[in-house]
């Protein structure tokens, strides 16, 4: 009896305990939300099964399911549903609603929606759908729901008289809109499987806000072949030309899809000085069935030709695709994957089928829509298959490392065959299978030169057959698995994301019946005369020689032109319209020569986008406007209110305040959920578990990474800082004379520091943490927001594989966890020394305030691009962000640990010294407490040199007048006062 | 009486001479003393002063000087000796380097000349701090930089290696860089210099008594170019002391970590830019001219011309 028992217990904690630990990471983590709970197999998979099924024509059947039969959501009367006519359903995000359906004759059904947004960000919302309580397939679990996007008016002018890029916006109307996949993959909408009878279906809206119209359920249709389109069709005898400007589409599927200058002869609108947006620029119009639409007038109904102006110069000898639709409809089958060829000049596609016969399409009198959308169905099964071989491939590197663990040892042999016997068939066969893409990827296209992704495939076709020759070596090769850049992985990898991207320019495009079009390109000669004007205009460059005004404001930024361009823009269209004070904005050439100006006397008024040190340097000096000077303005608090106090603390000396935040920096931790999964870790959340962590880390040749590890040598605040306040260091003692390292706080803050590289060996120097994090090699680590930017932007490969937690932090007495680290990086100042002391705060609180803020780092994302992240020092600005909720929950979580350094005179010293004995424990192995004893000296001395240099000490050490350090409690009595008056 | 007033008129003329003489000088010279000599001696002033860029110098006497010589442990520990191990070690390295490489050249035939010459004097158009870049990547501290990369893999070390943050390599890669990129002006005007020996001497010579190449290279060549050496030697001593950024863009911080390979321009930099002490700073610069000049006189009493 009691060993049943036991082996019944047994048995229990053998099966339960993996599973409670993945339960608990996933909770932990956050990031399975948007991922299916339980997988249930891919939808190609299925789509072929019930293919295989054959079941009855279904394509005349569809089932109306009406707003007021669904449950769940809440019910809107007709007058609250923005003209549908009907009642409507409101439903908002995590909603689930419900409804039933009978359905007569067992087979394959699209869905569709009528659905009206209430969403106010820039993403797509997210429905998952569930037959009868389950997922039909993973797919299911993210549909998007594309909202429709258009542009105000005309393009702008900026004041040199080029164009600028219009504001985006939502539009608001009645869309009807089919279930797709979400990786554009495949050419029909989604086919699910519905037997008969009653049948429940439930959809959550996992991201958004929608009224819900009518819900369409419809038997699967195969579209019209052109023959029986077109059949007693004929075009039209009178000559007719339309031609529609591509580059302000009436309606898109995606705010970033962008206008783009094209300065090519032929391309309207055309202007020899000036830079015109005018095309649809290609490399913001690819990916994932982008779309977009233009709405044709015409006279006569009947048969036309189409033809687009277009051009495909970005991914070098490849081809990409569109989906042309007519009124909503693809015509027929053939116009549902037109193929564009690679030309590095711009082409006349007239939809046409092989032999170049133009296709006949037919136009409605008045109006007609036509939208092109991008198609990447022809390269799904490449991109499919590849996605198998990258799993195989991971698989058996992270099983060879298993086996051997992270040996470098050269000289052992390993019979490899022994312990994987099937690895050379397995080998051979991914490589038979990828010669088979690469074959077909390169008919394609016309040309017979290789596209990227080909010479991609082939390296890892190469790569493979080398490793199947010699499966014994494998383990010498184990780089050319999957952690070099070279290696089969990394090449696959970057070869799926090429096959994703399909860029496509238009410039525009014509309706017309049997008439001449204009060439595409402009004539030699014409282009040889431009290029020779273009040449001399450029000496008359107005950007070089407009006089700055003496009642502009003068503002220096030290960030990139574009924006520079966007901040003189808002300013101009807000700020000025405003209040009248006219603004120029310029870059600042570099930020040493802030300093050199304000000693000549050249100075602007304001300085935004400084390092975040600065403000105090040139404040301890007299050369910065305290701006605590304002405190009677009524709104001085509110502007204070719109940062965390401890961001203001680095730029205060004493009492003063010598400049507000502009943007700030964060730390968090990366992770790849699919790496730690597989090696089961879970995500650290103190030092001591990442000191658990990296033995099994170190086993597998892995690393985590720390900033301190970052090539640069001088180990920064940003760096050491978190371990110092988290074991409950102050850094300085508090009279701010000398420093506060000697006691226990501070020793473990810093041994903690160095054991991480001495004891636990985690790597001293690494030279780019995301080239790392992407190959694999430091699954794990601590990065800023610069990382988030390139990996959300730049890791196409690793998209949806990894997440950001908290940073690490120690454990404290009462269970909490200190997870305190600096974020300062960007402030604006004003200069003393400016005449325009009122108009430059005004300013100032103009540019910080939410409002401002939000606007901008919308314009900057809707103009620019995702890459434009703004991560403003405005917390309530950063918070509407428009990125991943669950990595801006993480973020702000983290944030509200912010905690930094108050400044002294000499403070470098401080940084320095930090550096250094962590650079002499780590390399050279010298004892911690004697180099702090020196290091210490050598900080007072540094610092009371400075003291006595601004009038706090003598030259003999005695201490004339009190230093005050920077504390919350000097801002929390601004914010007091005020509140008091 | 005659001759009194020739030599008058010999005289005029050779002062109108000279103003012309100097007309055409003029240009240099102001150039030089907008350039050289007013910086300089702003230099010397600034040095007597406390100066923070922000608000106007003030006078404090000899203080930044008993500092530097009393109180700045940094720059007698480290700074000092470091400059002085890199300056003997690149100074005459460089120097003795240029002078071989251009003696083997002038061995060899015009064209293949030409083409090594090209080559080796490249590294130094570009610049030892942009090449920097280069010279990461070759030492960089994980095992992805290629020098670790191949110590790894002949079993040399265990773990890679942090060069450029470690005390006991950054100033040697630094001396290891510097002498890569000093073949240039010097280097070519010795190997003019070589090129244009008068072919004749050397038969003379060999007419004399000379043996071999080495007895050639001593007895007729070296005394052939002093101009050329002196020239070479003044542009390495200069060179030496004006690469010292090397340091600060291979270990990526200024300062230096434990100012392993902190120079005086280093120094100079640190407390100007980022402690703002410009007074100090320009004390600094002006310790450094005296350095260079009193090498530059050892080189002429070397290479100098007697008269």
């Amino acid at each position: 009896m009691t060993k049943k028992l036991f082996l019944f217990l047994l048995l229990f904690f053998i099966v339960l305990v993996p599973l409670s630990t993945r339960t608990v990471l996933a909770k932990e983590s956050g990031s399975y939300d948007t991922e299916p709970e339980v997988f249930v197999g891919d939808y190609r998979e299925k789509l072929e099964m019930w293919e295989q099924a054959s079941y009855l024509d279904t394509s005349s059947l569809s089932y109306i399911i009406k707003s007021n039969s669904i449950t769940g959501g809440s019910l809107q009367a007709e007058d609250d549903s923005f003209e549908y006519g009907e009642q409507t359903l409101l439903i908002k995000e995590n909603d689930t609603i419900t409804f039933t359906v009978d359905i007569s004759i067992e087979g394959l059904y699209n869905f569709g929606i009528d659905f009206y947004s209430l969403s106010n960000d820039y993403l797509d919302m997210e429905l998952a759908v569930k037959i009868n309580g389950e997922l039909p397939f993973d797919e299911a679990a993210q549909v998007l729901i594309y909202k429709y996007w258009g542009q105000t008016g005309e393009f702008g002018e900026d004041r040199y008289g080029n164009d600028f890029y219009g504001e985006q916006i939502q539009l608001k109307k009645w869309i009807n809109q089919d279930f797709f996949d979400p990786m554009g993959l495949f050419l029909e909408p989604l086919v699910f499987h519905l037997a008969p009878g009653v049948q429940t279906i439930s959809l959550t809206l996992v991201k958004g806000e929608m009224l819900l119209g009518n819900v369409e359920i419809k038997g699967r249709e195969e579209l019209l072949s052109y023959e029986l389109y077109s059949q007693n069709a004929s075009l039209l005898d009178d000559e007719i030309l339309i031609e529609t400007e591509a580059e302000i589409p009436d309606y898109k599927n995606a705010p970033n899809i962008q206008a783009g200058v094209s300065r090519s002869v032929g391309v309207t609108p055309f202007s020899v000085k000036y830079l015109k947006l005018n095309t649809i620029s290609g490399t913001s119009y690819t990916g994932q069935r982008r779309m977009i639409g233009y709405e044709v007038n015409l006279e006569t109904e009947g048969y036309y030709y189409l033809t687009f102006k277009v051009k495909q110069s970005v991914n070098a000898n490849s081809a990409v695709f569109r989906t042309l639709r007519v009124n909503n409809e693809i015509p027929f089958e053939e116009a549902s994957s037109i193929k564009i060829e690679y030309s590095n000049s711009w082409q006349n596609l007239t939809v046409e089928d092989e032999e170049g016969n133009p296709y006949l399409i037919y136009l409605d009198k008045g109006l007609n829509t036509i939208s092109l959308s991008v198609d990447l169905s022809r390269y799904m099964d490449a991109y499919y298959e590849i996605e198998d071989i990258l799993e195989y491939v991971n698989d058996l590197a992270l099983d060879i490392k298993k086996l051997t663990g992270n040996q470098l040892d050269e000289n052992r042999d390993w019979e490899i065959i022994d312990f994987l016997p099937n690895i050379v068939d397995e080998l051979t066969t991914a490589s038979l299978s990828l010669q088979k893409i690469y074959d077909n990827l390169n008919l394609l296209t016309d040309t017979k030169r290789l596209s990227q992704a080909a010479s991609m495939i082939k390296i890892a076709i190469r790569n493979l057959d080398l490793l199947a020759e010699k499966p014994n070596e494998i383990t010498k090769n184990i780089n050319l698995l999957s952690t070099s850049q070279e290696s089969i992985g990394s090449t696959l990898r970057s070869a799926a994301s090429m096959l994703l991207d399909s860029p496509l320019d238009v410039d525009k495009f014509y309706i017309h019946t049997d008439v001449l079009l204009e060439k595409p390109n402009g004539n030699f000669f014409v282009n040889i005369w431009v290029s020779i004007r273009r040449f001399f205009l450029s000496f008359f460059d107005d950007r070089y020689s407009s006089e700055i005004s003496d009642e502009e404001l003068v503002i220096w930024v030290n960030r990139s032109k574009q924006y520079v361009d966007l901040i003189q823009k808002i300013s101009d269209d807000q700020f000025t319209k405003e209040t009248g004070i006219k603004v120029n904005i310029s870059v600042m050439a570099s930020e040493g020569k802030l300093i050199l100006a304000n000693s000549a006397g050249t100075n602007p008024d304001i300085a935004m986008g400084i390092a975040s040190w600065l403000p105090y340097d040139l404040g301890l000096r007299g050369a910065v406007l305290d701006l605590s000077e304002f405190k009677n303005d009524d709104e001085f608090v509110e502007v204070l209110n719109n940062y965390y106090n401890q961001a203001l603390i680095p730029l205060m000396h004493e009492e003063n305040l010598y400049g507000l935040p502009d943007t700030e920096n964060f730390y968090v931790l990366y992770y790849r959920h699919d790496i730690l999964d597989a090696l089961d870790i879970k995500i650290p959340n103190t030092w001591d578990e990442v000191m658990e962590i990296m033995p099994m880390l170190k086993r597998y040749g892995m690393n985590f990474y720390l900033p301190l590890s970052s090539a640069t040598s001088l180990k920064s605040f940003d760096s050491t800082l978190p371990f110092l306040f988290q074991y409950g260091s102050s850094v300085y003692d508090e009279t701010g004379f000398n420093v506060n390292l000697e006691n226990q706080e501070s020793v473990k803050g810093i041994e903690v520091m160095t054991d991480l590289y001495t004891i636990y060996s985690i790597d001293t120097t690494v030279t780019s943490f995301y080239n790392d994090f992407r190959l694999g090699l430091s699954p794990i680590g601590v990065g800023d927001f610069g990382m988030y930017t390139t990996l959300l932007n730049a890791a196409t490969d690793i998209k949806g594989l990894w997440s950001v937690a908290l940073l690490p932090g120690v454990k404290q007495a009462d269970e909490t966890i200190d997870r305190s680290a600096p974020g300062a990086l960007t402030a604006n100042i004003i200069f003393k020394n400016t005449q325009k002391k009122e108009e430059a705060w005004d300013y100032l609180k103009w540019w910080s305030s939410t409002e401002t803020q939000v606007r901008f780092q919308d314009l900057l994302l809707s103009t620019l691009g995702p890459e434009y992240l703004w991560n403003s020092g405005n917390v309530e600005a950063f918070s509407s962000l428009n990125i991943n909720k669950n990595d801006i929950d993480v973020i702000l979580e983290q944030w509200s640990h912010l905690k930094e350094l108050p400044k002294v005179p000499g403070s470098y010293q401080v940084e320095l010294e930090i550096s250094n004995i962590w650079n002499a424990v780590v390399l050279n192995r010298e004892h911690l407490r004697v180099l702090l004893n020196d290091a210490i000296i050598r900080m007072d001395y540094e610092i009371q040199r400075k003291m006595s240099e601004f009038g706090y000490m003598d030259k003999e050490g005695n201490i004339l007048k009190d230093y005050i350090l920077a504390s919350e409690t000097t801002i929390q009595n601004w914010k007091e006062d005020d509140a008091d008056d | 009486m005659l001759m009194t007033k020739s030599k008058t008129l010999k005289s005029k003329a050779s002062k109108k001479q000279q103003r012309i003489a100097y007309g055409f000088v003029f240009p240099y010279v102001l150039m030089f003393s907008i350039f050289i000599i007013i910086p300089v001696i702003v230099a010397i002033f600034l040095s007597f002063t406390y100066f923070d860029t922000v608000r106007s110098p003030s006078w404090i006497g000899f203080d930044n000087y008993i500092y530097l010589f009393t109180s700045d442990e940094i720059f007698m520990q480290k700074v000092l000796a470091n400059t002085l191990k890199y300056a003997i070690i690149v100074g005459p390295g460089s120097y003795i380097l240029s002078f071989i490489l251009a003696w083997i050249l002038s061995q060899l035939t015009p064209k293949l000349r030409t083409v090594l010459a090209l080559i080796i004097y490249s590294p130094s158009l570009t610049g030892g701090v942009t090449m920097a870049v280069l010279w990461r990547i070759i030492f960089a501290g994980d095992s992805s930089g290629y020098l670790n990369s191949l110590l790894l893999r002949f079993g040399l070390i265990v773990e890679p290696i942090v060069f450029l943050q470690s005390q006991e390599f950054l100033l040697l890669i630094m001396v290891i860089v510097t002498l890569w990129s000093s073949m240039g002006v010097g280097f070519l005007a010795i190997m003019a210099g070589i090129l244009n020996v008068n072919q004749e001497m050397y038969e003379a010579g060999y007419i004399d008594g000379i043996k071999n190449k080495f007895q050639e290279i001593i007895y007729i060549t070296i005394p052939s170019i002093k101009p050329q050496m002196l020239f070479g030697a003044v542009m390495a001593i200069v060179g030496t002391f004006a690469s010292a950024g090397i340091g600060v863009a291979l270990s990526g911080s200024n300062p230096t970590p434990q100012y392993a390979g902190q120079l005086i321009v280093n120094h100079i930099e640190f407390y100007g830019f980022n402690k703002y002490e410009m007074g100090y700073a320009a004390a600094l610069s002006v310790i450094l001219l005296i350095f260079v000049y009193i090498l530059s006189r050892f080189a002429f009493k070397l290479f100098g011309s007697k008269d």
